[in-house]
């Protein structure tokens, strides 16, 4: 292994040394001369300097201002570079978030997060200055989760920006936010928010462990940091969640839940996250609470309908037709008598027809997208029934399950993989054949934790008096007499005989 | 080193789910035509069972039970768990399901998945599948109210009024001192739960039953089927198919629970012998089905497999 490798496998180990020229070598070594790293060198107070910086992560203009300005300004002779240090910090670089430095690893983390390190010949330690300028997303609505009334501000890339958003919700010395890396080699910001009041801190503790642990080379979305903090049961069912607005996670931190936020995703995750929340939006809370129900309620039905109805129809229609009245079956075997194909490989045909075009409408840029989903759902579909291919009662049956589907766009996936299954279940074993496909999915539900608290609660364990913003909402009078809390649904850790 | 895994604090809601789930699962399973004195000795044997459940109330001190007893009631419970898979396949034969032996491998499958989660998890569906019968119960009467004949309950001559079945199918009872041992309090207001349910519900669903049916002077197959095939919920679509389903679940949690509390959880193992036995055990217990054994062999089969595997994987857990 080579000197520079070594240094990069291990550049905490590498303190600065007091020459200029050693550490500018040295920094030229480890970076391998990085077409991005900016090297400026000069002096002040007859002292040589050094200002290392990276291109397009630091604003020219601030570094200009702030930094540049005030050096040059200084007309008295330092009897060393330390000296030099201290009338910087004390006296010229005061609107900067300015620190001191003293070892490698230091030096490339702050260079890579936008910081310009002063370096003065004859100290062994750096000066980082705080004069982030990279280019970003600005604030714009979360497209993952739209609703009407609320708020139109979601999170960002940058994790800075994000924890403001908070702040300005969470105006209280409560709000407690933990910085902290994850990965090895992208050294990536992690956020670690709760409300000091609200959450236990074992909790707390047992999270902060488990990022400190991160088995990872990089993070580059919440996708990579959450199998890590789920335990185990559910191979379908997240039990952490995931949310782009401000105000939800707000909401979600005054029950005492706890919050991930990663440099680079716009996406927060949110500890321990039940299943009925799922169903829950901030419009909700913004309509009258009888129409709030009905849309819970509603979502509740559409989600058992874009799990059962195609499997549903199947088993009726192949095993079970003595449920249906005369009428409607002879609706049913009209219009299947032309179709060339068994009922199961039809709709597993068109489920996999439509899979193709929601993800080619994904993938394709929005303009194309559009286009796709014109031909997909209409040409391609009325081209299929008009050709005898595809029974229309098919086409609507699995057209109706897709589009109650999206109700709830967080189980989208799951729903995607479970449909052909209790279609194949209902195709071999009707009705009994989805009852035990459904009855382990279910289970599966049941099983999943995060941290002792089960995403089926507060139904199951039941806690009847937190029902009352699960499958209702009930107004805000009521509910503002007791605010639910998650640690109330905390299981006590227990051995496994009853 | 041994398997740990995390398990919540299991309520008397949930454990009172499960029995009354498991009582379901005979329920529906029960081949006893429906008539005015089997409610009444379904009654009676109600309140017998209460009276004998009357050391359970009473008792407070938790304490462990010697080791014969625990051997004992392990080998009970897992002998009920393969006498309710059996049932279970009576009833979709019954019912004329599509393929019985394959959906029996399917619950099977199922089954061991279930005891290979968390013991939690089969407690938390319980309640899950609870709501959904109790809703189905409270649908009943609305279906059939308008063909109920009272005077029905008097014109049936039923053969078997079922007083001794009553308490066959009531033998998860005997498991409940068991558990009163380790847990008393949430068990006494299982016990409550469960005899309330036991002495009002079911009695009145037969009582229901009878009032429908009460003209069929013989009956062979399910008297529930047959209750249901007499009150249609609505004339475009039956629900005998809904009601078919809710009994293949409530038997699935019931053979799982069994299984999983007084045997222990299946800890993960991912040994390539362990899962062999696992797809190995139902098919072999199909086996025996199509080769037109008593279905009692088979659920004998299952029973011993079932207690070998369980020990096999202790073993490499450790």
């Amino acid at each position: 292994m080579s000197d520079s490798s070594a240094h990069l496998k291990q550049p905490e180990a590498q303190a600065l040394s007091a020459s200029l020229t050693d550490n500018l070598r040295m920094i030229q070594t480890v970076w391998k001369s990085s077409a991005d790293l900016i090297v400026t060198k000069f002096s002040a107070g007859s002292i040589g300097c050094a200002m290392l910086s990276c291109e397009g992560m630091v604003s020219s203009s601030l570094l200009s201002q702030m930094v540049f300005q005030p050096i040059n300004s200084i007309e008295e002779q330092f009897s060393d570079a330390d000296a030099l240090f201290s009338h910087l910090k004390t006296k010229l670089l005061l609107s900067t978030d300015c620190q001191t430095v003293r070892n490698f690893a230091e030096i490339s983390r702050m260079l890579s997060a936008g910081f310009a390190v002063f370096f003065a010949d004859g100290t062994a330690s750096a000066l980082a200055v705080g004069v982030q300028g990279y280019a970003s997303r600005s604030i714009a609505e979360p497209e993952s989760e739209q609703n009407i009334y609320g708020a139109k501000e979601g999170f960002t890339e940058n994790i800075r920006t994000n924890l403001s958003l908070l702040r300005r919700r969470m105006k209280s010395p409560l709000l407690t936010m933990q910085m902290c890396t994850a990965g090895s080699v992208s050294r990536t910001d992690l956020c670690i928010c709760y409300l000091q009041d609200r959450v236990d801190m074992d909790f707390v503790a047992e999270i902060q462990k488990k990022l400190e642990n991160l088995p990872l080379e990089t993070v580059l979305s919440s996708g990579y940091v959450r199998p890590f903090l789920e335990e185990h049961g559910s191979r379908l069912f997240h039990s952490v969640g995931t949310t782009e607005r401000p105000d939800v996670l707000c909401a979600k931190m005054l029950e005492g839940r706890i919050a991930v936020l990663i440099d680079g995703t716009p996406f927060a995750l949110v500890l321990p996250q039940l299943f009925w929340e799922l169903f829950q939006t901030m419009d909700d809370y913004n309509v009258p609470p009888a129409y709030a129900t009905m849309i819970r309620l509603l979502k509740l039905a559409a989600l058992a309908a874009a799990l059962l109805l195609p499997a549903f129809y199947l088993a009726i229609a192949v095993w079970h037709p003595e449920l249906l009245n005369r009428t409607l079956l002879q609706i049913l075997s009209e219009a299947e008598q032309r179709a060339p194909f068994s009922l199961a490989v039809e709709m597993l045909g068109v489920l996999f027809m439509f899979e193709v075009i929601r993800e080619a409408g994904i993938r394709l840029p929005k303009a194309v997208g559009g286009a796709v989903s014109i031909v997909g759902g209409l040409i391609i579909g009325d081209a299929a029934v008009n050709s005898g291919l595809v029974s229309t009662p098919v086409l609507t049956v699995t057209a109706l399950a897709v589009t109650a589907g999206f109700v709830i766009p967080e189980l989208h996936s799951v729903m995607s993989l479970l449909r052909p299954l209790l279609i194949l279940a209902a195709s071999v074993c009707g009705l009994s054949g989805i009852a035990v496909v459904s009855a382990a999915i279910l289970l599966d539900l049941c099983a999943a934790e995060v941290c002792g608290f089960p995403v089926t609660a507060p139904f199951a364990p039941l806690r009847c008096s937190r029902l009352r913003d699960v499958f209702v909402r009930i107004g805000f009078k009521s509910l503002s007499q007791g605010n639910f809390h998650v640690s109330e649904v905390r299981n006590a850790r227990r051995t496994d005989k009853f | 080193m041994r398997v740990e895994r995390t398990n919540s604090d299991i309520s008397a809601v949930e454990l009172a789910a499960l029995l009354i789930l498991c009582r379901l699962a005979r329920f529906f399973c029960c081949g006893v035509p429906y008539s005015i004195s089997y409610a009444k000795n379904m009654f009676l044997t109600g309140v017998l069972q209460a009276l004998l459940l009357l050391p359970v109330f009473l008792w407070d001190k938790p304490f462990s039970p010697p080791r014969p007893i625990c051997i004992a009631v392990q080998g009970l419970a897992v002998w009920l768990a393969a006498d309710m898979a059996a049932d279970c396949f009576r009833l979709l034969t019954a019912a004329d399901a599509p393929n019985p032996p394959l959906t029996m491998i399917l619950l099977l499958l199922c089954v061991f998945y279930a005891v290979s989660l968390p013991r939690a998890a089969v407690f938390r569906a319980s309640l899950f599948l609870l709501c959904a019968a109790a809703i189905a119960m409270l649908l009943l009467p609305i279906g059939g109210l308008h063909s109920a004949r009272f005077l029905s309950l008097w014109s049936n001559s039923a053969q078997e009024h079922g007083f001794g079945l009553e308490w066959k199918e009531s033998a998860e009872l005997a498991l409940l001192p068991f558990f009163a041992c380790r847990q008393p309090k949430p068990v006494k207001k299982a016990a409550a739960v469960w005899i309330t349910v036991r002495c009002t519900v079911l009695p009145a669903v037969v009582l229901f039953g009878a009032m429908q049916c009460g003209r069929l002077k013989s009956f062979h197959g399910n008297p529930f089927m047959l209750l249901l095939a007499r009150v249609p919920f609505s004339d475009a679509l039956r629900t005998d198919g809904l009601w078919l389903m809710l009994a293949v679940g409530c038997a699935l949690l019931g053979t799982a629970f069994l299984l999983q509390t007084f045997c222990g959880s299946q800890p993960r193992v991912p040994k390539l012998f362990l899962q062999i036995g696992v797809i190995l055990l139902p098919v072999l217990t199909i086996l025996f089905i199509k080769h037109d054994c008593d279905d009692r062999l088979p659920a004998a089969a299952s029973a011993v497999l079932t207690l070998l595997q369980w020990r096999i994987p202790r073993r490499t857990a450790e």
